[in-house]
């Protein structure tokens, strides 16, 4: 059957915009705050079994999908203060802690829920029609997310005060403190925020996916590829980083078998990672 | 009233750069510090902040005890600090920089009264801090650690790494801010000329420790008794 290019596109879209929603809480956490958090996948899967935690105890899925970001800002923040604060000058060993974090709250999981895989049905049902095309309203919905987190984390970070006291905290946290930031109090909060946002990100996509313990696991590494192919900081360039990323498996496993799509994705992030690391080196020449 | 006594830090554990230092600042004085690069004095600096590690001794800010305290409570105290280098955040504009230096503290001085000590910063106010010249990157730095009204300025080089015209002027400033604002600056400073101009006071740093105390005027009338220190 010959590919319809307008679903072909809207597909690739919302891999995109999908994995934009997934890369905005890495991107504040990696971006900003530094830390290489291995637990990103497992923050995203808590906020989609706080979704189906709270759909069958009869709260429905809108319940859950408020109270997904608190209760994973707070599992972020405690994460911070038990593990990443006291590791904060030691990447490596960030790296390690927070894989093991990662485990923890795979196994919890497990514990509670079981191995098994869940679904939950979309709150939106039906389709919309896109250019001529139909397409699942809820997938709409969530692409609407990823724009709208998006333009709020710019306007967080380029309007506000706190969006002026992490950007100096990011170009220099010696001078940050030495002018009477909180820093640590800071990166606490964004820690928090950036596991909020996965826990949002999850809820979120929780009716698209299979809910199963495992589920994170999959979008760690397209989540972080986007953030690191991204050519400027912020969330503009995690969206470009996500279009690349998302929206390049998408197009290409249209054609391709998803493991040809993926090693290809693979392949041209590296090569943009050598771009960026090149221009970052030339800039700080 | 900054009061230092038997202060020992550096930056690892069992491996102390300052050994037992103790020294005095009062609001509208200025106390030099000079020696020899390794001497101990930038590290003494980042020590009364809280950005070197304390050992032992004792660190009182109007005869309160603050060696236990963080940087941001030490800065918010009223003690700003111009570090070595530049001093400012790149990426961020030259308004961005001076409202962030006044973000953490309770009477912050706005931009606008900034400008009017520095007039070149009003004219670079959208720019980014890291565009601006060597000169202007040191103005920007201790407008930036005015924003938060300190009482005391701890001053690192501040004249590195500028034009020998620019330094005159920086001396003009800051001699300004002594006077008229009774500001009390710890001044790091390899550069005698400016040391002579603004010291009360000098203290000559070597292996860590003080061994001369000097009145600011033998900086101006006899340097020889300097130079011979700082290796000139």
């Amino acid at each position: 059957m010959p590919l319809d290019p307008v679903l072909l596109l809207l597909d690739a879209t919302a891999q995109a915009l999908t994995l934009l929603l997934v890369a905005s809480g890495l991107a504040v956490t990696f971006g900003l705050v530094g830390v290489i958090n291995l637990a990103h996948g497992e923050l995203l899967m808590a906020g989609a079994y706080t979704v189906l935690a709270l759909d069958r105890a009869g709260l429905g899925f809108w319940a859950g999908f408020a109270l997904a970001p608190l209760f994973v800002g707070l599992l972020g923040l405690l994460l911070d203060l038990l593990v990443v604060r006291r590791l904060r000058e030691r990447p490596l060993d960030t790296l390690l802690a927070t894989w093991a974090a990662a485990l923890v709250i795979r196994q919890t999981v497990v514990a509670l829920f079981g191995p098994a895989s869940h679904t939950i049905q979309p709150p939106l049902e039906g389709s919309v029609l896109v250019l001529g095309a139909p397409y699942p309203a809820y997938r709409l919905l969530v692409m609407a997310l990823a724009v709208l987190v998006t333009l709020l984390l710019t306007w967080l970070l380029l309007a506000t005060r706190v969006g002026l006291m992490i950007r100096g905290t990011v170009a220099d946290r010696t001078l940050a403190a030495a002018s009477g930031l909180a820093v640590h109090r800071l990166e606490a909060a964004a820690f928090a925020f950036g596991a909020a946002l996965a826990g949002l990100a999850g809820a979120a996509t929780a009716p698209l996916l299979s809910i199963d313990p495992q589920m994170g696991l999959g979008y760690l590494l397209p989540a972080f590829l986007a953030v690191l192919v991204a050519p400027a900081g912020g969330p503009a360039g995690t969206a470009v980083g996500a279009a690349l990323v998302g929206g390049g498996e998408s197009l290409v496993s249209a054609f391709a078998s998803p493991v040809v799509a993926q090693l290809a994705v693979l392949g041209g992030a590296v090569v943009l990672l050598r771009r960026v690391a090149g221009r970052r080196a030339g800039r700080e020449r | 009233m900054l009061e230092v006594r038997g202060l020992v830090a550096g930056y690892h554990a069992g491996a102390p750069v300052v050994l037992g230092v103790d020294l005095e600042l009062a609001p509208g004085r200025v106390l030099a510090l000079m020696g020899r690069n390794g001497a101990g004095k930038s590290t003494l600096l980042k020590a009364i902040l809280g950005l070197a590690r304390r050992e032992a001794g004792s660190i009182r800010l109007d005869g309160r005890g603050i060696e236990t305290r963080p940087t941001e409570w030490i800065v918010r105290a009223g003690i700003g600090f111009v570090p070595q280098g530049r001093g400012v955040f790149p990426g961020l504009t030259v308004e961005e920089n001076l409202r962030l230096g006044g973000l953490g503290h309770r009477r912050p001085v706005p931009p606008t009264a900034l400008y009017a000590r520095f007039p070149i910063l009003a004219e670079r106010r959208d720019r980014d801090a890291s565009s601006l010249s060597g000169g202007e990157q040191r103005q920007l730095a201790i407008a930036r650690a005015l924003a938060g009204a300190p009482r005391l300025l701890l001053l690192d080089e501040p004249s590195e790494g500028i034009q020998p015209s620019l330094v005159d002027a920086l001396g003009a400033t800051l001699a300004a801010l002594v006077a008229a604002e009774g500001i009390g600056i710890l001044l790091v400073e390899q550069n005698l000329e400016l040391a002579a101009r603004l010291a009360d006071e000098c203290l000559v740093l070597e292996d860590g420790r003080v061994i001369d105390r000097l009145p600011g005027a033998v900086l101006a009338d006899e340097p020889a008794r300097i130079e011979r220190h700082l290796g000139l």
